[in-house]
């Protein structure tokens, strides 16, 4: 009697479920990609046969019943080759039924805009993009929906990559202890050279935070400041309310790592602050630390115009694989460093590379150039001297430059990109 | 019993997950000084400031049962405050204004040409409530603004 009992409800489960399925056909929330949307519109145009349908339009409106996203069922689906636009019908609270159904899968999130009579929530992820308006018909708001409340929901979606370099956010780990090391200074009519493990990363600055994570290879680090006269109208002593003052600060928890006091400045010699600090994280990049000593390469000019020559031939041939060997160690070490699993990053970065790709016809690389060597020598800085920098992409109204940090693997012989 | 697991996990796969929306609405009554506001809020979305944190979501904020349309939290040197912005219900500022007496006694009250001023002060909590007015009758709330004094 139980089994009689328990296969009769189970089939009853199965009943609703499946009437509940065969009312709701053609899942909007199931496709993924532009290709998807043509093919579902291809399976309705089939099912359909006498409704006017037409599969290869690049607008098109169908009204078909059985249209629904997650379950909530769609009046209408505007389809066309940049978006999907879905609009729910004015009954059975449509709009709080849809927000539910896309929070459940995207999670809450806050509103972008609010007017008297609409509401609208946006959600990006790897592959779209959605945005959703409700329109309050009989209702208040969030918390006082009403039934005739009706929602668009618009869809982008976006090209997938597969190339590793737009796909770096798969393989950040994240740790209990993300330490984000960073310099905030304050300082009064001076500026300064910032030197972190023998790395000069910027000179003359009077910018006030700096990011150390990049630059950091091990749990030990030093750091060295060169303050200096702004030389304002040709004044080459420090003013007398000069001053400068600096912390190393750990901004996961704010705990101050290291601080310089405010010191007044005087007199007209750059005056250098210099600390080690306790710089652990829990991953250290491999960076430079396996790099060759560049110091006495007498071929090492040939070497960099030879790298950014190798990058501009990547970049006009369009060859993918090539772009992503240059920039991926590069890339994945500084996300990874930030210890962002954001999928935005490297995506951004890689359509930038796609554009120089679309968009430039030519590059030109300097060749006259100073080397600044760092990091005893196995990590070197370029400064063009014969362009405003090391390489150079025209395009069609619009130039893009790039100037990186490189070193050359023990073993290797040629230079590679890494900051 | 495995049976009755089985026709569960059948209903729940069937389904989709849901946010447990009831279990997320925050009495915000309840908030006190040592309240950790991110833990208590938690898995609600929010936006923070400067030492500003603010909720925006509707169907999780409420003040003594009345619907909030957004809250933001402070720390300062006399404590913490919390503004609210309330929908314009005018069963909404009845509601309110009698739950406030009950607590606290009979308000300070400020009345200008089209504004109406309340302040309610103990020793632990100020409550101040400022409305809009036409005529000495409600049209829509400014602010409801509670002080817990450090």
């Amino acid at each position: 009697m139980k089994n009689v009992i328990f296969y009769i409800v189970l089939l009853a489960s199965i009943s609703i479920t499946s009437c509940g399925k065969d009312a709701l056909k053609y899942d909007f929330s199931k496709i993924k990609s532009h290709a998807d949307t043509k093919g579902l519109i291809a399976k309705i145009q089939l099912e359909n046969e006498d409704e006017d349908i037409d599969s290869t339009s690049s607008f098109e409106q169908i009204t078909i019943k059985g249209m629904h996203y997650a379950g909530v069922p769609i009046k209408e689906a505007l389809i066309t080759d940049n978006y999907t636009l879905l609009t729910t019908d004015t009954l059975n609270f449509s709009a709080k039924n849809l927000l539910e159904a896309i929070e459940a899968n995207n999670g809450l999130i806050n509103l972008t805009d609010s007017y008297s009579d609409r509401l609208e929530f946006g959600w990006k992820d790897e592959t779209e993009d959605k945005t959703l308006k409700i329109n309050l018909v009989n209702g208040k708001h969030l918390a006082a929906f009403g039934d005739k409340d009706y929602a668009e929901l618009t869809i982008n979606y976006k090209p997938i990559y597969t190339i590793p370099l737009a796909n770096i956010h798969k393989e950040i780990k994240t740790f209990d202890n993300q330490a984000k090391y960073v310099l905030n200074t304050r300082s009064y009519d001076c500026v300064y050279d910032i030197i972190v493990n023998d790395i000069i990363i910027t000179e003359s600055s009077n910018e006030t935070e700096f990011n150390l994570n990049n630059y950091i290879v091990g749990p030990d680090s030093s750091i060295k400041i060169i303050v200096k006269p702004r030389q304002k109208d040709g004044a080459k002593a420090f003013n007398e309310q000069a001053y400068f003052t600096a912390a190393i600060v750990n901004n996961e928890n704010e705990e101050i790592i290291e601080a310089i006091e405010k010191t007044a400045l005087k007199g007209s010699t750059p005056i250098v602050f210099q600390t080690d600090f306790n710089s652990t994280l829990p991953y250290y990049p491999k960076a430079w630390t396996d790099g060759a000593d560049l110091r006495n390469d007498e071929r090492l000019k040939d070497k960099v115009i030879a790298l950014y020559d190798k990058l501009g031939k990547a970049m006009l041939a369009k060859d993918e694989q090539a772009l992503n060997d240059i920039f991926y160690q590069k890339d994945f070490e500084m996300q990874q460093l930030d210890f962002d699993t954001n999928f935005e990053p490297a995506r951004s970065e890689w359509e930038t590379y796609l554009s120089v790709q679309l968009y430039c016809y030519k590059y030109t690389v300097a060749n006259d150039f100073d080397i600044e060597f760092n990091s005893g020598g196995k990590l070197i800085y370029t400064y063009a001297k014969d362009k405003s920098d090391m390489i150079i992409f025209t395009g069609k109204g619009h130039d893009f430059t790039l100037n990186h940090y490189l070193y050359q693997p023990k073993g290797s012989n040629e230079l590679k990109i890494i900051r | 019993m495995k049976k009755l697991t089985i026709i569960l996990l059948f209903i729940t796969l069937c389904g989709y997950a849901q946010i447990d929306y009831k279990g997320l609405v925050k009495n915000l009554e309840d908030i006190t000084f040592e309240t950790d506001i991110k833990t208590h809020f938690k898995g609600i979305p929010f936006k923070e400031e400067y030492s500003q944190i603010e909720f925006s979501d509707e169907r999780f904020l409420r003040f003594y049962d009345i619907i909030v349309d957004k809250v933001s939290f402070e720390n300062n040197w006399g404590g913490r405050t919390m503004t609210m912005k309330l929908f314009n219900e005018k069963s909404d500022y009845n509601n309110i204004k009698t739950k406030l007496i009950e607590l606290y006694g009979e308000p300070e009250i400020n009345e200008r040409s089209s504004s109406i001023f309340y302040e309610w002060k103990t020793d632990k909590v100020n409550t101040t409530l400022r409305i809009k007015t036409e005529e000495g009758i409600f049209t829509e709330f400014d602010e409801l603004v509670v002080t817990l004094i450090q």
